[in-house]
């Protein structure tokens, strides 16, 4: 059993996705029960009984406090997520380490352990070919435009930008076949700028490192 | 006129505490300081424009005071208008070339000294008002509130 | 009183204006109209492109259209909606309406004002001319990303009629933003402080004054944008890149609110008028609006997350703040409704409308927010639909709350009810069928701006329940039009104030005269005199009813 990895990104997006999700469904449904009930009561008073209170400022004070704590609430769950995706992350031991380049429209993965490199886009569909449950390392660079190298399923995107080297550790917590997509806009065929990852057990890896990614995945 | 450069200034003291939070939170990132203090600057304007217009009453709270003095205002101005238009075809020219350049240039500059020319008949139809309301009396009121903003 | 500082000697009576008189009037009211209409032909056109889209993503790998036309049209829909149509619309209400509320008889600086709406009419078509242009409109997005919109890797006239039209229309913004900020400093009637401005006043001031310190920004960079297609190397590399974005975004954030608060106060002013009770809590919704302001200028790095070129912590923090100042909106929203005696008139609905739709672009905001979530959100469908339900869920359900509201003003007749109802529901349904999937879409991996999907039932279905949403917003759209027209056909006149106003709009007559005001202005003791006045009446009446003290 291989050392599990410590930051699962899907992970910690759904579990914060799940608490601001839950607060803002509340929120809608008090704010808007709130305002289609006082409407409705409003519609069967008469012209001129309307209240003339236009004004409480302790209240709206008392509010603004609260709210203000509500921010620190949620600041504090961001921070303490996004430390653990950006930062702990990269304190990780990688298992192996992929250079992922991108180029109008094309992807190339290079796996300097085998000496593979392999190519999906505008041309050819290989496979980004990674191992489960171990910290992979991507070095992202672009050779032209901006890119953005997005697995929908790790819920994890990174721009890839010409000039410099982004590092990001990623785990991929079960075998299967995920697809992934340039998510900045980058040109005429940015549609066609497609891969998929095939995530699979460390030892097969291995062995489809070894066979210099001809093995089947 | 009472109070009206308190709102730009009191909004680019909010501002100024922002730009302030985000320089330390960068470790001062030039161009985010740069873009956020030049903005500062564009409200600032605004602000002592209004100081210079109204130096007695911008920055003094409460109501505006009626106006005294009447006060000349255009009801149309092509030359405004075709400067505008002058500018767009100069910049077109930029991508087309030649001709575009060289006519919005020239609907442009002259478009601007027939704005001069507006404000100058504006001002002189405005102190004949102001003669033939009092005759004999040289105006001692300042004439400016009829032509400035 | 305000009739004493426009003494008749000095301005000849107005002829009826022909069509020229009408493109060359400095009256604010003829600058405002003239803006409004352009905007909503803007708006049509763009509206256009996106049905088109729409059609496109109705099938996966559709060929309604080629990429690179695919391309340019978001290119363009975006940039129409927001340089064309959402932001000069709500400069254009703020031209027409300001000076009414604040008493004046006139704009400031309208001979600028006027030059203004040229230089962006200009801007305007020089930047949809890319159309007719071999290599077609522009194509970088409307955020035109360094490198992507430099002339190697984006060459074509085309995409530099983008770059000058779009600096164009910003500069002719700005020139209009500047009059209206000196309007409202300088010609407020007398008794009229700055703290008994209108409400939409208020969101109309602290709008221009964003305008006047973000848009000088994008001029200055759509210039360098122009030098460095040239070949000048300025956006170079990963630093210029970064640079890029964040002097665009520094405009492109600002402006988002610039296309907001008018549109809030749109909808606050039809909200009070229809509940029959003055906006709650005006002392704290001004407060709210300088800090909403003050954090939307310093939020646009949350534009970045993903680039590893900005701090993420700053631009989450000054973005999730902004829950502090849109709470109380809310609460004060609530309030005004809270003992009220509301009538559900169109303007009305579009104001509640405003309300409820926009929450859910606010709610989704906050989550965006948060670097986490955005990692995932950002550029995919999430985002679309966030900035979709913001912007016309939120600002164009605002706009027609305001032109529910102020049409008869404006035109002097009002518009049918019953139409106005369609057109409300139509819209509520389409609006909600063609973005609400997007949430969805967002969450399964579908990212934006790809002309083509792989086949995939889910996702065919959501995007055709999309396409058809799309369709029932251009069928309330035509609704609409339709009403405006037959409105105006066969006018029910609307007399000088329909709706009880509570502002100085309704005090003058219904179109206003040439200079805004024939009679003496009543006293402004607060930020509704008009509603002051009508309690007074309201008291006396009781009085004299022997009605117990």
């Amino acid at each position: 059993m291989p050392a599990l990895a410590l930051v699962d990104t899907r992970h910690e997006y759904d579990h914060l996705g799940e608490i601001y999700l839950a607060i803002a469904a509340a929120v809608f449904a008090i704010v808007v029960l709130f305002i289609i009930f006082n409407a409705v009561r409003g519609r069967f008073r008469a012209l001129d009984a309307a209240s003339r209170t236009h004004e409480n400022n302790p209240v709206e004070l008392g509010y603004a406090v609260f709210l203000a704590g509500v921010v620190a609430a949620l600041l504090w769950l961001t921070f303490s997520t996004e430390h653990r995706v950006d930062t702990v992350s990269l304190h990780e031991k990688p298992y192996t380490t992929i250079d992922v380049t991108a180029s109008q429209w094309e992807w190339s993965f290079y796996y300097p352990q085998g000496g593979i490199t392999h190519f999906s886009g505008f041309h050819g569909r290989q496979p980004l070919v990674v191992p489960t449950n171990e910290p992979v390392r991507f070095n992202l660079y672009s050779r032209d435009v901006i890119h953005a190298f997005w697995v929908p399923y790790l819920r994890f995107k990174r721009d890839l930008i010409q000039g410099a080297r982004e590092v990001v550790v990623l785990d991929f917590d079960r075998p299967g076949l995920y697809p992934g997509r340039c998510s900045q806009y980058c040109g005429l065929h940015h549609a066609e700028m497609v891969f998929n990852v095939r995530a699979i057990s460390p030892a097969r890896y291995e062995a489809w490192l070894r066979s210099g990614g001809r093995a089947a995945v | 006129m009472r109070g009206g450069a308190i709102a730009p200034f009191v909004w680019s003291v909010l501002l100024i505490i922002l730009m302030v939070i985000n320089i330390i939170w960068t470790a001062g990132n030039e161009i985010q300081a740069a873009t956020f203090g030049f903005s500062i600057l564009m409200v600032w304007l605004v602000g002592l424009a209004v100081l210079r217009l109204a130096p007695q009453e911008a920055l003094r709270r409460g109501e505006p005071e009626l106006r005294a003095q009447p006060e000349a205002m255009p009801s149309a101005s092509a030359a405004a208008a075709m400067a505008g238009v002058g500018l767009g075809a100069f910049s077109f020219g930029w991508v087309f070339g030649g001709f575009w350049i060289y006519f919005g240039a020239a609907v442009l500059v002259i478009c601007l000294g027939r704005l001069i020319l507006e404000h100058r008949a504006q001002r002189a139809a405005y102190l004949a008002y102001l003669r033939e309301r009092d005759p004999g009396q040289k105006s001692a009121e300042r004439p400016s509130e009829g032509t400035r903003m | 009183m305000s009739t004493a500082t426009t003494p008749s000697a000095l301005t000849p009576p107005l002829r009826t204006p022909g069509f020229v008189g009408a493109l060359i009037s400095t009256d604010h009211k003829r600058i405002g109209l003239n803006l409004g209409i352009m905007s909503l032909i803007f708006f049509l056109v763009g509206g256009i492109f996106a049905l088109i889209m729409r059609s496109q993503l109705y099938e996966p790998n559709n060929s309604v259209v080629s990429d690179n036309t695919y391309n340019q049209l978001f290119t363009m829909h975006g940039s129409t909606m927001i340089y064309l149509f959402v932001t000069p619309m709500a400069l254009a209400l703020a031209t027409y309406l300001v000076p009414l509320q604040i008493g004046s008889p006139r704009i400031s600086l309208p001979r600028f004002t006027l030059a203004g709406f040229w230089v962006w009419l200009s801007g305007g078509l020089i930047m949809q001319s890319g159309w007719f242009t071999s290599d077609g409109a522009g194509r970088a997005g409307w955020s035109a990303y360094a490198p992507l919109s430099n002339g190697q890797r984006t060459p074509g006239v085309g995409m530099d009629l983008w770059v000058i039209g779009a600096g164009l229309a910003v500069l002719g913004m700005l020139m209009i933003g500047w009059a209206v900020t000196v309007t409202i400093l300088r010609r407020r009637a007398p008794g009229m402080a700055l703290l008994r401005m209108p409400v939409f006043t208020w969101t109309a001031l602290v709008s221009v004054l964003m305008v006047v310190g973000a848009f000088p920004v994008l001029v200055f960079a759509m210039a360098l944008l122009y030098a460095n297609r040239m070949g000048v190397a300025i956006f170079q590399g990963f630093t210029g890149a970064i640079d890029w974005q964040d002097l665009f975004w520094f405009f492109g954030h600002p402006v988002v609110y610039v296309m907001f608060f008018p549109y809030l106060g749109c909808a606050a002013e039809a909200i009070a008028a229809g509940a029959h009770k003055r906006w709650f809590g005006y002392k704290a919704f001004v407060a709210s609006m300088m800090a909403f302001a003050a954090l939307s200028m310093s939020v646009w790095g949350h534009h970045m997350f993903i680039t590893g070129g900005v701090v993420n912590e700053y631009f989450a923090f000054s973005s999730t703040m902004l829950i502090i100042p849109a709470g109380i909106e809310y609460f004060d929203c609530i309030g005004t409704l809270w003992g009220s005696s509301a009538r559900f008139r169109v303007a009305m609905l579009f104001g509640l409308g405003f309300f409820i739709q926009f929450l859910i672009g606010g709610l989704s905001g906050i989550w965006v927010a948060s670097p986490t979530l955005d990692y995932n959100s950002y550029g995919d469908y999430i985002v679309i639909a966030h900035f979709h339900y913001t912007l016309f869920a939120g600002s164009v359900f605002g706009f027609f709350a305001g032109v529910y509201h102020w049409f008869p003003k404006v035109t002097g007749a009002r518009l049918r009810e019953g139409l106005g109802k369609v057109h409300f529901v139509l819209l509520v349904i389409g609006t909600n069928m063609t973005f609400g999937p997007m949430f969805a879409l967002g969450e399964e991996g579908m990212t934006r701006r790809i002309s083509r999907y792989p086949t995939n039932p889910e996702w065919t279905t959501l995007n055709q329940i999309e396409t058809i949403g799309a369709g029932i917003v251009a069928l309330s759209i035509l609704v609409f039009l339709v009403n405006v027209v037959v409105s105006l056909r066969r006018r029910v006149l609307a007399g000088d104030d329909p709706w009880q106003g509570h502002t100085l709009e309704w005090w003058t007559s219904s179109p206003p005269p040439p200079h805004n005001f024939d009679r003496p202005l009543p006293p402004i003791r607060s930020y509704a005199p008009l509603k002051d006045l009508q309690e007074q009446i309201e008291d006396a009446e009781r009085e004299k009813q022997g009605a117990p003290a």
